[in-house]
């Protein structure tokens, strides 16, 4: 109880998070290594709109409590509920970019906003 | 803003070129520098008077005797502060002439004690100037504290003004009490020479003793009675301080003023010992103890000496009245010249924050000035303009730093002896500066010591615990200088290193002007990436600035942050936190587009969430924050203002350009 009270919003934010992995039977990000097939869920903390010009692909970042991960999907500009704060689960294979771990066009299912 | 009535009441801003012209002629630093000695002659008599008198009117006869050790000790510490304005151009107070011979920590002591002492010398002076006012008005002493925060004010005002102009405000008072008091021992000297008697009206009245005294008790009423009257040597360490402030030859100038100063009060301060006798002048703490009752208000002995020399020339008695409340008044003056002086040394060798030692617009150091002022108006408040409890608080620090002085001396001529190459002559003028100076350690340590047991027990513990607070407080700044600049110490081999990538980040709410404007700065840089960051705030918003950044083809990428407990700054601070924790050798350039608005009510209407982000990428490392500002009309409505106040002259100009 007391824990509760003196840990910090991210804190709390993470924990939650990280129950909900275990609970849909996730693998945490922080444990994914490079060239593994996962299944992750999370929420999506930052989705990036990239200009016209050049390579199109959205790219998102996906938060699960213990670590984030990188989401592309090449091709494409927007994808409809691809947005901030939207809960997925993303499977497909690990790669690293840059000592960051990314999915390239990965399995995904949005999970429902509010009320569960 | 308030430039205006700051002008009005200061004077316009002198450049740093025209420091010459604040330079003071010797018959300007003597009322500068010297009213504190030259009026403390008004009171010191008395003192020594009251304390005699607690023992009845047969001690009386000791005041010879008092008053002789007190123009002994004068013509000493004079006699030695001329070796230290010789041997010290460059200023000699009693903190460099002890941190240049005995160490810090003496310097420090004696730093400390003369702080508390320039306070305690502010208060002093004025309560009791204001005393004489309210003595002779009584209507208003319920007012006592109010008037005299009111002279704080003017006195701080005068000085902000600056040396010289302050100088030549004082100058009239001060002359006006010399002339005054020789003035009033002429008449006293024709009177008695055509074979009057003159008697004060205090000379009948009986002193009622409070006891006898007798051995030790009567050491120890002596030692109080030559403790009170030391007041008589303050202020003469303000000449050695300042000497910077005279025009050159410096040392000889100053030197010669002590010199002057030391003839002045030592006449006027025995003329007006030897009146008090032969008049015999009755004083005491109370009206009871003279047999009175409590309510009769006790004249002075300097007036009772006035009206008893003039006699029936009752305007000059007027005169000496109203002049001594000035020059009592402006004897704070002495301290307004050290204090802010001693604090910009002390900030220069970081003992006190830097500020101290930065010159106003009128070349005086404006924030010692002021600090010196509060300070002193603080006390005032504290113990509510009553003169007799404060007055019980000085001194100590006076002969504190005078007996480091003069030891310090002692040891700077005995190192010059050991190592100089003077012929005998010089060493002959080195030895003699020695033993004087060394006369005057002696005298004054002795002197410390009786001050200090004789006004322990009336107050003066106060200063006993304020004094090495301030010394623990001066020691913790400079060690926190030190080890900041420690901190900032750069390698001998070390060059400037760019980061190996710097990534831009522009904040955007939406889309207009201002953020066209930071987007294009961004690019302008040249960094490794260019992103522009939102935060979702509300879905609605972000979906819109998503669409039009589309639709406009901005061209560089939109990054969109969620924001679960719809905060602005967590989810930017997280982002910027974790593009440095993932290569931390990479920089991060924070733009952030900003209103300039005119108007400060207008400023309270936007950039809130700007200035608070700012604040806190401050504390991130490895993050620059840029603003980008974007002057809107009202901005541009007040700069026009400010032209046209600033050349007054030519309105029709000002028109043109606008």
């Amino acid at each position: 109880m007391l824990s509760r009270f003196s840990s910090t919003q991210e804190e709390l934010q993470s924990q939650e998070l990280q129950q909900e992995t275990a609970a849909v039977g996730c693998t945490p990000i922080r444990q994914c290594q490079d060239r593994e097939v996962v299944t992750v869920t999370g929420t999506l903390r930052a989705v990036t709109l990239r200009p016209r010009a050049g390579v199109p692909a959205l790219e998102a970042q996906l938060f699960d409590g213990s670590a984030a991960l990188d989401v592309v999907w090449l091709g494409r500009r927007s994808i409809a509920g691809i947005e901030p704060g939207r809960k997925i689960i993303a499977s497909g294979r690990v790669a690293l970019n840059r000592g960051r771990p990314v999915l390239f066009n990965p399995k995904y299912e949005l999970r429902p906003v509010g009320q569960e | 803003m308030t430039t205006l009535p700051k002008q009005f009441l200061l004077g316009r801003p002198l450049r740093t070129a025209q420091m010459g012209e604040t330079l003071l002629p010797k018959r300007l630093a003597l009322p500068v520098f010297c009213s504190d000695p030259l009026s403390s002659v008004a009171y010191a008599t008395e003192e020594t008077l009251t304390v005699f008198a607690l023992g009845g009117a047969a001690l009386l006869h000791l005041t010879w005797w008092v008053a002789a050790a007190i123009v002994f000790l004068l013509i000493v510490v004079v006699a030695s502060y001329r070796q230290t304005c010789y041997a010290y151009p460059g200023g000699g107070g009693a903190y460099i002439v002890s941190s240049d011979n005995l160490g810090e920590t003496a310097a420090l002591t004696a730093a400390s004690a003369l702080l508390v002492d320039y306070v305690l010398t502010v208060a002093v002076s004025v309560v009791a100037g204001v005393d004489a006012i309210t003595s002779a008005a009584p209507s208003l002493a319920p007012h006592t504290t109010a008037i005299s925060l009111g002279f704080v004010i003017l006195l701080t005002v005068m000085n902000l003004r600056g040396v010289k102009e302050s100088g030549r405000a004082f100058a009239i008072p001060t002359y006006g009490f010399v002339i005054g008091v020789y003035v009033m021992f002429a008449f006293a000297a024709a009177r008695m020479l055509t074979g009057h008697t003159v008697r004060a009206e205090s000379s009948h009245w009986t002193l009622h003793t409070t006891g006898t005294f007798a051995g030790v008790g009567l050491m120890l009423l002596i030692l109080r009675a030559f403790a009170s009257g030391c007041t008589a040597l303050t202020g003469v360490e303000a000449i050695s301080n300042g000497v910077p402030a005279f025009k050159k030859p410096k040392s000889r100038n100053a030197a010669s003023t002590l010199v002057i100063m030391g003839v002045l009060s030592l006449t006027m301060f025995i003329g007006i010992t030897i009146l008090a006798m032969l008049y015999h002048v009755h004083a005491a703490d109370t009206p009871g103890q003279l047999g009175l009752p409590a309510t009769y208000s006790v004249p002075t002995a300097l007036a009772q000496i006035a009206k008893a020399s003039f006699g029936n020339v009752t305007f000059l008695f007027y005169y000496v009245q109203a002049v001594t409340a000035a020059i009592l008044i402006l004897a704070a003056n002495t301290a307004y010249n050290g204090f802010p002086m001693l604090s910009s040394i002390l900030a220069q060798d970081r003992y006190l924050p830097r500020q101290l030692h930065n010159r106003g617009d009128r070349l005086v150091f404006s924030n010692g000035v002021i600090l010196l002022a509060l300070a002193a108006s603080a006390l005032i408040v504290v113990f509510n303009a009553n003169l007799n409890s404060i007055i019980n608080l000085y001194i100590i620090g006076v002969f504190v730093s005078f007996t480091l002085s003069q030891s310090g001396m002692v040891r700077h001529w005995g190192r010059k002896l050991a190592d100089s190459a003077a012929g005998n002559e010089g060493r002959g003028r080195m030895r003699r500066s020695q033993v004087i100076n060394a006369t005057g350690a002696v005298l004054t340590g002795l002197v410390l010591v009786i001050v200090t047991i004789s006004k322990f027990a009336h107050g003066a513990w106060i200063v006993t615990i304020a004094m090495p607070l301030l010394f623990l407080v001066m020691k913790g700044v400079r060690r926190h200088y030190r080890n900041v600049a420690d901190e900032l110490r750069i390698a001998d081999d070390a060059r400037p290193e760019p980061p190996s990538r710097n990534h831009a980040v522009v904040l955007v709410s939406t889309l207009h002007a201002p953020t066209l404007r930071a987007l294009g700065y961004a690019q302008s840089m040249r960094p490794d990436t260019v992103e522009a960051l939102t935060v979702a705030v509300d879905p609605a918003g972000a979906d819109a600035l998503r669409e039009k950044w589309d639709s406009r083809e901005i061209g560089i990428p939109l990054k969109v942050l969620e924001s679960p407990y719809r905060e602005i700054t967590r989810p930017v601070l997280d982002y910027v936190r974790t593009l440095r924790r993932e290569s931390p050798l990479d920089v991060v350039t924070v733009l952030i587009p900003e209103y300039v608005l005119g108007r400060w009510w207008e400023q309270i209407l936007h950039n809130q969430s700007a200035l608070r982000l700012k604040a806190r990428l401050l504390f991130t490392s490895g993050v620059m924050v840029i603003s980008v500002p974007y002057l809107l009309q009202s901005a541009q409505r007040r700069k026009a203002r400010e032209r046209r106040a600033a050349e007054p002259k030519k309105p029709e100009a000002v028109a043109e350009k606008a």
